[in-house]
């Protein structure tokens, strides 16, 4: 590892390079997280949507381990191997373009036909196999053998200057690639143009000979036919011949087969079987291949568009998002807690009658008995309250008037407590001498205390809004005790 | 988006489940304080609904309207040409900031700072006038109100009366909204019926709906994909172990106990990475009591009963308890060390993955080396019990603090198990692949493995979705 190789690494960021380094990143943060705190923020604050802040944290953990200008390195290698392989093939294009044109004048013009356009026709069928064999979704890996697979492989396999994550760039690289399917399109583009470059030199090279030598373009044969030949060249001609390019008629054939080299046939059929054998390799040659070099390139961009598009789906991309997703900023208060001071108690006055007890249910649900089996009976009625304005005032105002020695308020245990039951609480315990709370449920068999999560929910209610002076009760048994304590 | 974001205040009464709703929408489980305790929030505080980064939606999580009969009461003696109008007065005037300050606090946040309310509704109190007076205060501040109607699937909801309560009040569209369980589809409803209460953020609430599903078709996707890497990291596990140890009874348990270990490391890795998924947090107190978080279950992997079972439910009955070799696996806990079953499934393996393996463990046989894999019934149970965490986890809402229901994988019975079949038999490849078992070595990175990652990542969501 070489930290902080290079941190304003100038490498431009294209959409596949920055594809390949996040693949990279992914690759490397396989073996456990890189400490990505800066990256993640400077990511965070550059780049407006989710997808686009992965790939510049990617792109930014890339730069500090290296790997822009690995790739820079890579590509450079890559650039000079494609180049070296177009040399190659370009000098073996001339030197079959040599040896057509032999140096005594002769040429055998079918044989030069199949020497031109074999090798490059047999490499042509080993692509479209491949091709085939790719998109029919097995493999999808090398697409076949091809010059572009060749200059690939050297690329990576050549020693020099590596990085210390060439390899793990080479991986993401090629694993980016086959995941897209591309791999075809990326090994056709390379090799395609290869040998467009190749073929081209090699018409070059042939119009040259052709231009400023004389040659005499003749057949032979063992064991084939005149009509072969003729028919041969009818059949290859005739592409070129739509395409203007002169082909020599069946007469010529013949006389050129017949007469052999020697027979110093006329200037006008020597051009035409030139610029069939010319036309051929334009049309067979050339032409295919630069139209194939122009699909691949095409089918490549297009693919490119797709490579640079994050996979959010990716549980590990999934985990930066939401990484990214708490650098937001937190939920704010925008209306603080302000909590009023209580208005002190107003002195408590002096207590009712003694012995009696006023009981009121309050807020209970509609399916409650009431009042329930076994509740204490009150001195006066009983009301059972549902907490409208008016009921409030009605039961505060009895209560007023008979100012009883214990009021027992009567609440559903599951329901919350409010501060709307705080303030009729507070209100009818002042009018009593002494006051409780008893909670009930529909649930709780007859007698039976209320669950103890839902009493202390109340209890700590009663804590909070300072009503400590109430007593909480969690059955009627209990009930029965508390209005009986004081009758003691 | 260029409009600006939709401003929603959640109001409702102390304990309806304000923060709660608030958690399950923007999917974060930390947001404020939920609690039994009434009145947890007494702030309003604004929390973003991100979508892609950019604020598509602003709550404002508001205190409970504890005291609104007093309230309703007086605002009715305040002087005002209209109710908005008698509103603001009391909002100027110094009781807003005495006996109503809780209060003043959600009809100012109503009326300054939203388009809209969300009154969240516990459906199982009944229908107090408190409630009545709350809705009525609400209306007040002449702001569309969305009643969402909470804890409806309890068996002590009353809908019927809060429907017939919310019409009496003219509030005539509601949603129902389980804010722990929220129903599938239920976020899509509520952002859809929102929509005919603001016409004119119709066409940004779409945006919202669809975003929101691109969304859970992520999570689900990423959590898929979480579940096949598990699979293949178990599947893939191959240990050797030499002949010397083999013969050695305690050596080959303890070689058994660390092959179980890292099986079990697998697959808590497994769950972290689904929790994570759903951002959940690992340590969520609340979580516990999801079966397949206790741990237990784990256990149960190498439990031979079970496994029993679930070699019956792979179709592999007549294997298990018939042949020799078949037999000592059970003992062993659906290991098996060199059982004619690993040789075919790598066998199996090798016409996709090369023929190393196969040549491997002829060598390994030679030198009577011993290689411990798992069996299929284990990765079946392990296939389940992530699949079912990964529904679980996906329908349960941030806010949830107790119950939930995870059909079990007992209870799903044998059909619950035609398209896990499918995908153990899809594992094949990876037993011949030791190297893809992640954290052991560089070919957890492996085209093939990733290929087989996501055919199997698609085959359970195709599973996911259908029983979803």
């Amino acid at each position: 590892m070489t930290p902080h190789a290079d941190p304003h690494d100038s490498t431009p960021r294209t959409p596949l390079a920055a594809a390949v380094v996040a693949e990279a990143v992914r690759r490397i943060e396989a073996a456990g997280p890189l400490d990505d705190q800066a990256e993640l923020r400077q990511a965070f604050h550059a780049q407006p949507t989710r997808a686009a802040q992965v790939l510049a944290r990617a792109w930014l953990l890339g730069q500090r381990l290296g790997l822009p200008a690995g790739l820079a390195r890579w590509r450079h290698l890559g650039g000079w191997v494609v180049l070296g392989l177009a040399v190659a093939v370009a000098l073996a294009g001339l030197g079959v373009a040599r040896g057509v044109l032999a140096p005594d004048g002769g040429i055998n013009a079918v044989a030069a036909f199949v020497g031109l356009l074999g090798l490059h026709a047999l490499t042509l069928l080993a692509w479209l196999l491949g091709l085939a064999w790719s998109l029919s979704g097995r493999g999808g890996g090398a697409g076949g053998w091809s010059l572009g697979r060749l200059a690939l492989g050297l690329a990576a396999r050549l020693p020099l200057d590596r990085g210390p994550h060439a390899l793990t760039l080479l991986r993401a690289f090629s694993g980016l690639v086959q995941r897209q399917r591309l791999w075809p399109w990326l090994t056709g583009a390379l090799s395609h143009a290869i040998w467009t470059l190749a073929l081209a030199l090699t018409l070059g090279a042939l119009a040259f000979g052709f231009a400023f030598h004389a040659y005499r373009l003749s057949w032979e044969t063992t064991i084939l036919s005149a009509d072969f030949f003729q028919r041969f060249v009818q059949l290859t001609g005739r592409l070129p011949a739509a395409l203007g390019f002169p082909v020599p008629d069946a007469s010529a054939v013949q006389r050129v087969g017949q007469a052999g080299a020697s027979a110093g046939a006329d200037a006008a059929v020597q051009r035409a079987w030139a610029w069939w054998l010319m036309g051929c390799v334009a049309v067979y040659g050339v032409l295919p291949r630069a139209l194939l070099a122009a699909l691949s390139f095409w089918r490549w961009r297009a693919g490119l568009a797709r490579l640079s598009q994050v996979d959010m789906a990716d549980p590990y991309v999934h985990r930066i998002v939401q990484r990214l997703d708490a650098l937001e900023p937190p939920p704010e208060v925008i209306d603080p807690e302000h909590r009023p001071d209580r208005a002190p108690a107003p002195p408590a006055l002096p207590p009712g009658a003694p012995g009696t007890l006023a009981v009121i249910g309050f807020e209970l649900p509609p399916e409650l008995d009431w009042p329930p089996p076994g509740l204490p009976a009150a001195s006066g009625p009983a009301p059972r309250i549902a907490g409208g304005a008016r009921e409030r005032e009605q039961a505060l105002g009895r209560l007023m008037a008979a100012r009883p020695a214990s009021l027992l308020l009567v609440c559903h245990a599951p329901s919350s407590p409010d501060r709307g039951t705080a303030r009729f609480l507070r209100e009818a315990a002042f009018q009593a001498g002494r006051s409780a709370l008893l909670l009930i449920a529909a649930q709780s068999g007859e007698g039976a205390p209320v669950p103890e999560a839902a009493a202390r929910r109340w209890r700590d209610w009663l804590q909070a809004e300072d009503l400590p002076g109430v007593a909480l009760l969690d059955s009627v048994a209990a009930a029965d005790d508390w209005v009986a304590s004081l009758d003691v | 988006m260029s409009e600006p974001a939709l401003r929603i205040a959640i109001v409702g009464h102390t304990n309806a489940g304000k923060t709660s709703l608030l958690r399950t929408l923007t999917r974060q489980v930390d947001f404020g304080q939920v609690s039994n305790r009434p009145g947890t929030t007494r702030h309003a505080e604004a929390i973003d609904l991100r979508l892609d980064g950019q604020v598509a939606v602003r709550f404002i999580d508001t205190p409970g309207l504890e005291d609104s009969v007093a309230l309703l009461d007086f605002l009715g003696t305040l002087e005002g040409d209209s109710r908005p109008e008698r509103v603001r007065a009391f909002l100027r005037g110094p009781e807003a900031r005495a006996a109503f300050e809780q209060e003043a606090k959600v009809l100012r946040t109503l009326l300054e700072q939203a388009d809209a309310a969300m009154l969240v509704i516990d459906t199982r109190e009944p229908v107090l006038p408190k409630y009545r007076a709350e809705i009525e205060t609400l209306t007040w501040c002449a702001r569309p109100v969305m009643p969402v109607l909470n804890f409806v699937r309890d068996a002590a909801s009353r809908r019927g009366d809060w429907h017939r309560a919310l019409e009496e009040s003219n509030l005539h569209a509601r949603v129902e909204f389980d804010v722990v369980a929220p129903f599938h589809g239920a976020e899509r409803a509520l952002y859809g019926d929102l929509a005919t209460l603001l016409p004119a953020r119709r066409q940004q609430l779409a945006g919202i709906v669809d975003a929101l599903a691109l969304q859970e078709r992520e999570r689900r996707q990423a959590a898929c994909r979480v579940v096949a890497a598990g699979l293949i990291d178990v599947a893939a596990m191959r240990r050797a172990l030499p002949a010397d140890d083999f013969a050695d009874e305690l050596k080959q348990k303890a070689f058994v106990r660390a092959f179980q270990d890292d099986v079990r490391r697998h697959a808590r890795r497994a769950v972290d990475d689904l929790l994570a998924v759903f951002a959940f947090r690992p340590d969520d107190a609340e979580l516990a009591e999801i079966p397949q978080l206790a741990g237990r279950w784990e256990d149960d992997l190498f439990n031979p009963e079970v496994l029993k079972d679930a070699g019956k439910r792979l179709g592999l009955g007549a294997v298990i308890g018939a042949g020799v070799g078949a037999v000592a696996d059970v003992a062993l806990a659906g290991l098996s060390l060199g059982a004619a079953t690993t040789l075919g499934a790598t066998l199996g393996g090798a016409a996709s993955g090369g023929w190393r393996p196969l040549w491997r463990k002829l060598e390994n046989r030679l030198h009577g080396v011993q290689e411990l894999t798992v069996e299929d019934p284990v990765l079946l149970l392990l296939a389940d019990h992530l699949a079912t965490l990964a529904r679980a986890l996906a329908q349960r809402g941030h806010a949830a603090q107790d119950r939930l229901r995870v059909r079990g994988a007992a209870a799903g019975g044998g059909g619950l198990d035609d398209g896990l079949r499918a995908c153990v038999r899809e594992l094949a490849p990876a037993r011949g692949h030791p190297e893809w078992e992640r954290g052991t070595s560089a070919g957890a990175s492996d085209a093939d493995r990733q290929e087989l990652e996501s055919a199997l990542a698609r085959r359970l969501e195709e599973r996911f979705t259908r029983d979803g």
